[in-house]
């Protein structure tokens, strides 16, 4: 089971959905929500390296088209972040549609995956098993 | 001089002097000539011929002034006066010779004989005293004493004999030697009396002297000369000819050349009395040939400059006046050859004048440089009112061999047709390019809108895709355990709801690219901004803000209603939307006639855009604040409806202290 996972959607039904999921399969111990990429950036801030207090998400789950600072943007600053900060998380980019240049440019950073939504069980069962070595029960 | 000639040579007067003082003189003057045999040594003549005694001469011998007869057939009997006659041509000594008397009553006479420089001897007579005392010596010394000023006249007279003499020869030499042909021509008939070698040269084979001008030379009378020869004789006035054509053969080639002369024909008088004309002409054939030749090269030049493919005329002088001009040359000028040809350039085309082209002309000829020029647009009598020529051409300045300026030519072609075809062209293409453009921004736009519209459209069904499962996975549970399914419920409505208004935003945007140029219509800006102002007056009350409008009252724009109210009503709105928290609304709407149209100008104290934020606010659906209620639409359309009506919107923005959109509407 993962410490924590954050969602990243300024999209409630997308962040109610995917929660639910989560919340089901019972993968992780928190489920964190942030509503663009300013706030995702302020939570790792927080959270990593994790602390008593709070735990540093291993996953982000994130979405592109998000009003204040959109999925690259936030990328791009995360990037600046110092490396013990990012060392512990995987992103994966979780979006409606992506055109062939946004995936070009997720590729130039520190994207580990791409999901297109919704997220399912299956979706979130490889994501698991490709960076976490977890195997979802049947 | 001929030899054989007694006259005196024209406007010498010591000749007609010695001649009148002959006439008068009492004492016996002659001048004989020996005579030999052919095939003799001249000094082995052996007889004298008279060729002039004087009236005195006359009367002693018993003569004429001009006899025929030779001094032997006269007088046989004075063969020991060749002796005399002979020792006086060798030794330059007077030699004299006692001629008896004729008869007991006649007088005898000593004769004195002395040679002259032609290898003739002058003859003068003294009266033996002793034979004579009343004959002719007294008398003579009878009139020496009543006048000896005669004497002296006589001395003086036989010198200046001896002097015109000289002159004479020397006058004969150079004539006999000059190229200058030279004649003279005697009486009313022209009696050809003198001709000089140069003059026999030119009609080789012909008895020439002696005989009527008219007779040896039908060249003369055929270009109507006697008819001048008469009147020179006639009138005393000179006449001057100029490049006579006379077809001559000579030995060295025997078919007839053509040659010219210049040629004067002037009277000569003896005792004031015009008693013939004498000709003197030289040859100026060499000139005239090259004169020819030059004309015919000129002509062919001409003639080369004619059918040459470009026009060309020729400036010469301070006043370019026009030499040449060709053919192709008046089809531009459009004028005839008369109206431009010795005439300066000023006169001849005032309107290129008028348009600096004889400035261009005074360069040329100052500087000595060629002056270029490409596609001139030039303006020419010819034209219409909104016509103009373009014309490539050349003003070379010509220079002779001493590299002297002698004249400016101008080499032209009209390239009117070729410029017009590519103004249109690239008219044709500005247009293309632009509609180019238009096309590309139309499919970028399409590209945008079918990426966008499909995330917008996806977005919602995706969310009713999985709410529908998680619905399903729900509604398996036992009724106790399917907490979920109001709010799956829920949100379901919410997804179905937002999908229906992106589908209404959308037709809404379509709508807006099919708007019309009809529905313009002139348009008070104020009524517009105070409706906005009404409907929007209940957010603002909400907000707490206020909205300080200024826009004169008479400020018209000719616009789309409907599109103008969106305009106003999205930056308004926009405006109060996106309100700085820490403080209270201050939005304030100013619009201005400029001399492009009509700005529209609204500043805000609200949350403000980063630069890199700036860049996508006029995209679609994008929204760059999260915490309120907006399609993403908005300025997007705001900068559509500008686009399409020639419009624009621009936007200068500070985070966190506000915006200002500036709106040009075009006129």
């Amino acid at each position: 089971m993962l410490p924590a996972i954050l969602l990243v959607d300024d999209d409630p039904t997308t962040n109610f959905l995917s929660t639910r999921l989560l919340n089901r399969l019972g993968v992780s111990e928190e489920i964190v929500v942030a509503l663009n990429g300013a706030e995702a950036l302020g939570q790792l801030q927080q959270r990593c390296p994790a602390t008593a207090d709070a735990a540093c998400p291993a996953l982000v789950l994130l979405d592109v088209n998000m009003p204040v600072m959109d999925g690259f943007e936030f990328l791009e600053a995360y990037q600046q972040l110092p490396a013990e900060t990012r060392q512990h998380t995987v992103i994966v980019m979780l979006t409606t549609s992506m055109l062939a240049t946004d995936r070009q440019r997720a590729e130039q950073l520190p994207v580990a995956g791409f999901l297109t939504k919704p997220l399912t069980r299956e979706k979130l069962a490889a994501i698991l098993q490709q960076h976490f070595g977890l195997v979802l029960p049947e | 001089m001929p030899a054989s000639s007694s006259a005196a040579a024209p406007g010498v007067s010591t000749a007609d002097d010695l001649i009148a003082l002959l006439d008068v003189s009492p004492a016996a003057m002659g001048l004989l000539r020996p005579l030999h045999a052919p095939g003799t040594h001249p000094a082995e003549f052996t007889d004298l011929a008279f060729d002039y005694l004087n009236p005195a001469a006359q009367q002693v011998i018993g003569l004429p002034a001009r006899p025929d007869a030779t001094w032997l057939t006269r007088l046989p009997t004075t063969g020991w006066l060749l002796e005399v006659c002979r020792t006086a041509l060798q030794t330059g000594e007077p030699g004299h010779y006692e001629l008896p008397p004729a008869g007991p009553d006649e007088p005898g006479y000593r004769l004195t004989f002395r040679a002259v420089s032609d290898g003739r001897l002058l003859m003068g007579c003294g009266v033996d005293v002793a034979m004579s005392p009343g004959g002719l010596v007294a008398r003579m010394r009878q009139l020496a004493t009543e006048s000896g000023e005669l004497r002296r006249q006589l001395a003086q007279a036989e010198t200046a004999a001896q002097a015109h003499e000289w002159e004479r020869e020397s006058f004969y030499q150079v004539f006999e030697q000059t190229p200058v042909i030279v004649g003279m021509l005697r009486g009313p008939r022209h009696l050809l009396q003198y001709c000089n070698p140069a003059f026999r040269e030119l009609f080789p084979g012909r008895e020439l002297t002696g005989h009527y001008y008219a007779d040896v030379s039908p060249e003369i009378v055929a270009h109507g000369l006697i008819a001048e020869l008469d009147a020179v004789y006639a009138t005393g006035r000179t006449f001057y000819g100029t490049e006579l054509p006379v077809s001559t053969a000579s030995p060295t080639s025997p078919v007839p050349q053509q040659r010219y002369f210049d040629f004067s024909y002037q009277p000569y008088r003896v005792n004031n009395v015009i008693v013939g004309v004498s000709i003197f002409a030289y040859d100026v054939t060499g000139q005239v040939l090259s004169r020819q030749l030059r004309e015919e090269q000129q002509q062919q030049l001409v003639a080369l400059f004619d059918q040459s493919p470009v026009a060309i005329c020729l400036f010469r002088g301070s006043d370019y006046v026009l030499e040449i001009v060709n053919s192709l040359m008046l089809d531009i000028l459009q004028r005839p050859l008369e109206k431009l040809l010795s005439q300066p350039f000023a006169a001849a085309l005032p309107e290129l004048a008028e348009q600096g082209l004889v400035l261009v002309l005074d360069e040329v000829r100052t500087s000595g440089q060629a002056y270029v020029v490409q596609e001139k647009a030039l303006r020419l009598a010819h034209h219409g009112p909104e016509e103009t020529g373009y014309y490539n051409f050349v003003y070379e300045p010509l220079r002779d061999g001493e590299g002297q300026l002698t004249g400016i030519v101008c080499v032209a072609t009209e390239v009117t047709e070729q410029v017009l075809a590519r103004q249109q062209l690239s008219l044709t293409n500005e247009r293309l390019l632009l509609a180019n453009q238009q096309l590309t921004y139309t499919n970028a736009d399409l590209d945008n809108f079918i990426y966008t519209a499909s995330h917008d459209l996806k977005a919602p069904i995706s969310n009713i895709e999985a709410l529908v499962t998680a619905l399903r996975e729900d509604l398996l549970l036992p009724p106790p355990a399917q907490t979920d399914v109001p709010a799956l419920l829920d949100l379901m409505q919410d997804a179905v709801e937002r999908f229906k208004r992106t589908i209404d935003q959308l037709t809404d945007i379509t709508k807006l690219q099919k708007a019309h140029a009809s529905q313009l219509a002139p348009l008070r800006m104020a009524a517009i901004v105070e409706d906005v102002r009404l409907d929007l007056a209940p957010e603002l009350v909400a907000a707490g803000g206020e909205l300080l409008v200024d826009v004169p009252a008479d400020l018209t724009v000719v616009f789309a209603e409907k599109n103008l109210r969106s305009i106003v009503y999205n930056l308004l709105s926009n405006a109060i939307k996106y309100r700085h928290p820490a403080r209270p609304v201050q939005v304030a709407l100013r619009a201005r006639r400029t001399t492009g149209g009509v700005t529209l100008e609204v500043r805000d104290n609200g949350l403000g855009l980063t630069p890199a934020q700036q860049p996508r606010v006029f995209d679609m659906f994008q929204r760059l604040h999260d915490h309120v209620e907006g399609s993403g639409l908005g300025l997007y359309m705001v900068k559509k409806i500008l686009d399409n009506a020639g419009g624009r919107v621009e936007l200068s923005s500070e985070p966190g202290v506000g915006s200002v959109f500036s709106v040009e509407l075009p006129t």
